[in-house]
């Protein structure tokens, strides 16, 4: 604990905390870039967005060197409130990848939507700086300011489109609902500290071992984790906290979609493993409730897509089907589960971005993204048409792409946790996932009905399509190069959680 | 013991596949900026040098092979897949048989993307040509240096890809359908053949727990029984993979068809490298073979039986590219015969001169069909030497070498084959100087029939005109005559596989002169018959392909048998499944779509869109969460 004295209220510390910078750089650079391009924003005539975006990567290209050059390095700092090792590493360069991505094809969305507000970017990335804060710590007041951060700025990117209904219906409904399922997280962090003294997710354990059972501080760590779940699961969007999401995915502009899908997933369940590492004591309450999530959410999510008649929407209950995918990793609770979920976040980050930076396509022609408009795609942008037939391949899960090993390992897990229900119900429900995959792609490739004209696509988005395809087929191709340092992060990290170390 | 020079492997592996890369995304585009003379020019020149680049890098893995004491090293370039048992990393081979096999794949092919550069010269699709024909490149190589059986798939799949784009390659015409057809026989024959691959795949993995060759190789005999059913499963499953890749009785007849392709791709793909990948594999894996004498026996039978069967075909045939079609199926089933008789190494040295000599006979028919404009009947030909002197020559060349003339390489191949063979079974011997004399017969025919024989009709006929066909020609020719004897030498050749490729007994010594003897015997009299029979154009009957000629050319209805049982018992096994598929298994799917799209339905209203509803809805679920947290909690 720091050692604070307070004398004739002025505040003294006696002890200087050890501050390992190196371990803050990454963030810090994220934000100095986001403030920057707020400032160079101000200066540029409206609609000119080049250089924010040219600084935006650069930025962003420099926090990922710094995070790189972390790789392998596992310590604490600030006092146990800031946390780097494997898992953050990896879950940080996914959060940089994907903003990097959405940066690459936003513009013309912005452009062809008369969207000309520069503001997006520096959300984008403050958005980002949240979820990096997110997955680099256990401190569960640091995780609620990432939380925070990154939700505020998704409101208002969700918002974007302002003059028309749809968005501004989303944004609010994301917020309100939002700003629900934060009190019931903050409620539970309060819970916490009343049960143990420490608002850190490494003392639910701690707390546990401490308490006789039928006392009021095991009711209250059970509140707990209850009440953390309950704020989790709605960020992940697992049934029965997933109701926002189709409405927000819908009607937010489609390049905030793309990013949220994304950014969100992976900076909760970087939230989500370290919970379920910390509360490992406590499995045997919260592994049936996260079961129950997750068969539900995989059930619900994947009939729900399988009716719907707006790709974005389909995608957008698709995300929910995923979501369940990696929540059976967390009940699994075994390497193969966890570090499955991660190469799980990476595959879908690829996959959800690319899927709506190709939906954004659609922009030209009034952003209608139903099936039926998005027939014979190929006849108008050949190479997008491959790209999202790629894309969908993968998010249906079949080899060689990623999508393939992600539920594969998945699958394993659960079944080396003895979770064969589950498994099967993962198996089954990847079935219903592939009939409304495939019949995008069907779609996709069937003739229009009149003749179409050519689209040019902007290079910048053709680079970051062809980034994410040739990303899954190369993760699909080779998953050790992902799976073999994920699962190490995993292993070091519950040998670190069970011998009790910070 | 040194580390393999990585960096020269992946140099040869990747430089082709750096070309595919260029033509695919630049080529055409290419060829329109730069128009159409210097684009082609530009996409010629990457596509040949990157193979002739390989091809130095594989001389430099040949050189350090030399000062190796052990002939076997092998390279992990990354892991690949680890399930449970089940681990597979990109594994790389370099031995003698490896770096052989590199040094033909790009020598003899960088000949031929050479010779391309003028064949192809006046083709729209100039840049998609040598897309597929790096790729092909890159892919065998990939085959050839590949350290275990599913690395070797990739490559033995890649070219099978190639094989069929390339078959198909003129495609754009609807009076080309016949091309496509070939194509889609190639590829679904294969197909047979390749199930042969994984299911001996799968069984070696199930016993050995492992797909690396060198281990698979050094455990076989502590693995397997001498003489069991399983080893001799393995053989015959190996062998089945080989046959239809290097079109041997049951599945060769996808190879005759396959010369729908440009000349240069039946040159290096279905003569010189990729038909060669069948008696590679087995050369690959020969200790699993001699754990079961009988599979030896049956490769050694059924290379001699197609080996006769295929030459007389090759008698009767009137297209100049099907005659040295079926005379390649025919050279493969000496390569088997080799093999079976356990002369490994004198396998691989037939796959080493026929790569010269077979590539040579093609280019120079496909100088002869550029300058008859793509006619192909030799009925129809004649007197060509007068016009074509240089393809007529180096042509004879190829004629006498494959024919089994000393000095040239040819003889030198045969000859140890029909020794293995006279040391292994006379019976196989005696079939295989039958095929000799045959194989002289019809190599002479042909030459005769084109270049000397009074011409049948007028033809208007084109000069010679491209210095890279000439010059590949002169190379090839040069290469048909010396390698053997002078580079390198059957003794030196012996040496340098000997580690990984000896023969499972010694070549007798006792028979050698009469072997020699009668061989060259068989050999003079079939190109004297062929020279008197033909000298004045074709005799009847044989012009009219009628009585004995008429069953040869139509290959005595093999052909036709298989494309009955194929499409007509295929077709009716096919349909009776579409019943079933389609009522049945279908009608099944068709109700569990129903209602799950159903329950989706029921789902729907839930999602009404009022914010009070949803966090109704949060509210319910927070509190059972609640509920069942505390009913798991003070269990």
């Amino acid at each position: 604990m720091p050692a604070i004295r307070y004398t004739h209220g002025r505040m003294e510390a006696t002890v200087r905390p050890e501050i390992e910078w190196n371990a803050l750089l990454p963030l810090m650079s994220l934000i100095a870039t986001a403030t920057l391009v707020l400032l160079v924003e101000m200066f540029l005539p409206r609609g000119r967005h080049a250089p924010l975006i040219v600084i935006g990567l650069i930025g962003l290209a420099l926090a990922g060197y710094f995070q790189i050059s972390l790789w392998q390095t596992s310590l604490t700092t600030f006092e146990n409130l800031w946390r780097v090792d494997t898992i953050s590493s990896l879950l940080t360069l996914a959060i940089l990848g994907a903003t990097a991505l959405t940066l690459l094809f936003s513009e013309e969305y912005l452009q062809q939507r008369d969207l000309r507000y520069g503001e997006f970017y520096p959300l984008l990335l403050f958005a980002s700086a949240g979820a990096v804060i997110m997955v680099s710590s256990t401190n569960l007041m640091v995780v609620f300011l990432g939380l925070e951060v990154l939700s505020l700025a998704l409101y208002v990117l969700a918002g974007l489109a302002r003059y028309e209904v749809r968005s501004e219906e989303s944004a609010l409904k994301y917020f309100l609902l939002g700003a629900f399922a934060s009190a019931f997280f903050l409620y539970g962090i309060a819970m916490l500290y009343g049960a143990t003294g420490s608002v850190d997710l490494m003392a639910i354990a701690r707390g546990w071992g401490n308490s006789a059972p039928g006392t009021a501080t095991s009711a209250m760590l059970i509140a707990s984790v209850a009440l953390l779940l309950v704020g989790l699961a709605f960020k992940a969007s697992l049934v029965p906290f997933h109701m926002w999401t189709p409405d927000v995915y819908q009607g937010a502009p489609t390049i905030a979609t793309a990013y949220m899908s994304a950014v969100v997933k992976v900076a909760v369940f970087g939230v989500l493993i370290r919970f379920v590492e910390g509360a490992a004591g406590m499995a045997g309450l919260w592994a049936p409730i996260l079961w129950w999530l997750a068969a539900l959410s995989m059930v619900v999510g994947n009939l729900l897509a399988l009716v719907q008649r707006d790709a974005k929407r389909m995608l957008a209950y698709s995300s929910i089907a995923h979501a369940g995918y990696m929540a059976v990793g967390l009940v699994s609770l075994n390497a193969t589960g966890l570090s499955g979920i991660l190469y799980y976040l990476v595959a879908y980050s690829l996959m959800s971005v690319g899927a709506f930076a190709v939906l954004t396509v659609m922009a030209r022609a009034g952003d209608a993204t139903t099936i039926e408009a998005l027939r014979g795609l190929y006849y108008r942008q050949p190479f997008a048409a491959h790209a999202m037939a790629v894309l969908l391949v993968s998010l249906a899960g079949i080899p060689p792409t990623a999508g393939f090993w992600g539920k594969w390992y998945l699958f394993v897990a659960s079944l080396e946790a003895g979770q064969v229900l589950l498994a099967i119900l993962l198996a089954l429900t990847s079935v219903v996932g592939a009939a409304y995959y495939l019949g995008l792609v069907f779609a996709l490739y069937t003739p229009p009905r009149e003749t179409v004209e050519r689209w040019r696509m902007p290079a910048p988005m053709a680079a970051c399509l062809l980034a994410c395809v040739l990303g899954l087929i190369l993760l699909g191709l080779a998953p050790s190069w992902l799976t073999a340092p994920a699962r190490q992060a995993v292993e070091a990290s519950a040998t670190r959680v069970s011998s009790g170390l910070p | 013991m040194e580390r393999v020079p990585e960096s020269a492997v992946l140099w040869v592996l990747g430089l082709p596949f750096a070309g595919f890369l260029f033509h695919a995304l630049l080529g055409g585009w290419l060829i329109r900026v730069l128009g159409e003379r210097t684009g082609k020019w530009l996409v010629g020149f990457v596509g040949t040098a990157v193979v002739l680049s390989a091809f130095g890098f594989g001389w430099q893995l040949y050189q350090w092979l030399l000062q190796q004491a052990q002939p076997q090293h092998a390279f992990t370039l990354a892991d690949w897949l680890r399930i449970g048992s089940l681990q597979v990393a990109f594994e790389f081979l370099v031995d003698p048989l490896s770096v052989l096999m590199v040094l033909i794949v790009t020598g003899v092919g960088g000949l031929i993307h050479l010779y391309a550069t003028g064949y192809m010269a006046e083709d729209t699709d100039y840049a998609r040509f040598f897309t597929y024909f790096n790729l092909f490149i890159f892919f065998m190589l990939v085959l050839v240096l590949a350290g275990n059986f599913l690395v070797m798939f990739i490559g033995w799949e890649g070219v099978g890809l190639c094989s069929y784009l390339l078959i198909g390659f003129f495609y754009r015409n609807a009076q080309w359908k016949e091309n496509t057809d070939a194509a889609n026989k190639a590829f679904i024959v294969n197909r047979i053949g390749d199930a042969g691959y994984l299911l001996a795949m799968f069984l070696i993995f199930s016993l050995f727990g492992t797909l690396s060759f060198v281990e698979v190789n050094a455990q076989a005999q502590s693995v397997l029984t001498a003489g069991s059913a399983t080893a001799l499963a393995i053989a015959l499953l190996l062998f089945l993979a080989a046959s239809g890749k290097s079109a041997q009785l049951p599945l060769y007849f996808w190879l005759p068809d396959a010369m729908a392709g440009p000349t240069p791709v039946s040159a290096l793909i279905h003569a010189a490298t990729m038909v060669t990948a069948g008696v590679y594999l087995l050369v690959r894996v020969h200790p699993l073979l001699l754990m079961s004498p009988t599979a030896m026996g049956i490769i050694a039978g059924v290379g001699a039986i197609t080996a006769l069967f295929a030459g007389t075909i090759a008698l009767a045939q009137t297209d100049i590219k099907r005659v040295l079609a079926f005379s390649t199926v025919s050279q493969l089933g000496y390569m088997f015969l080799a093999v079976g008789a356990g002369a490994f190494w004198v396998g691989m040295f037939h796959v080493a001169t026929h790569a010269f000599f077979k590539a040579l006979l093609f280019l120079a028919a496909g100088s002869v069909l550029m300058a008859l404009h793509h006619m192909g009947d030799i009925r129809q030909m004649g007197g060509l030497a007068r016009v074509l002197p240089l393809t007529a020559l180096t042509m004879a060349i190829g004629v006498l070498a494959i024919a089994g003339i000393p000095p040239l390489s040819g003889f030198w191949s045969k000859e140890a084959i029909l020794l293995s063979a006279y040391g292994a079974q006379p019976l196989l011997f005696w079939v295989g100087v039958a095929t000799a004399l045959v194989t002289a017969s019809y190599m002479a025919r042909l030459w005769v029939l084109v270049f000397w024989a009074p011409p049948a009709h007028e033809v208007h006929v084109e000069r010679e005109r491209y210095w890279s066909v000439l010059g590949v020609l002169i190379l090839l020719a040069l290469g048909s005559v010396a390698f053997g004897w002078l580079l390198p030498g059957e003794k030196a050749f012996h040496e340098f596989l000997k580690p990984v490729a000896e023969s499972a007994s010694p070549l007798p010594e006792a028979g050698k002169s009469f072997v020699f003897g009668v061989a060259l015997g068989a050999s003079l009299a079939g190109l004297a018959f062929a020279l008197m029979r033909y000298r004045r154009g074709v005799p009847q009957p044989e012009a009219q392909l009628t009585g004995i000629w008429g069953v040869l050319h139509r290959q005595y209805g093999y052909d036709g048998l298989m494309r009955k049982l194929g499409v007509e018992v295929g077709g009716a096994i096919a349909m009776f499944f579409t019943i079933i598929v389609e009522n049945l298994i279908d009608g099944i799917v068709m109700l569990v779509g129903l209602l799950t799209r159903g329950l989706g339905s029921l789902l729907r209203p839930v999602q009404s869109g009022y914010v009070r509803s949803y966090a109704f809805v949060m509210m319910l679920g927070a509190l059972l969460l609640l509920a069942a947290a505390f009913v798991y909690g003070l269990r």
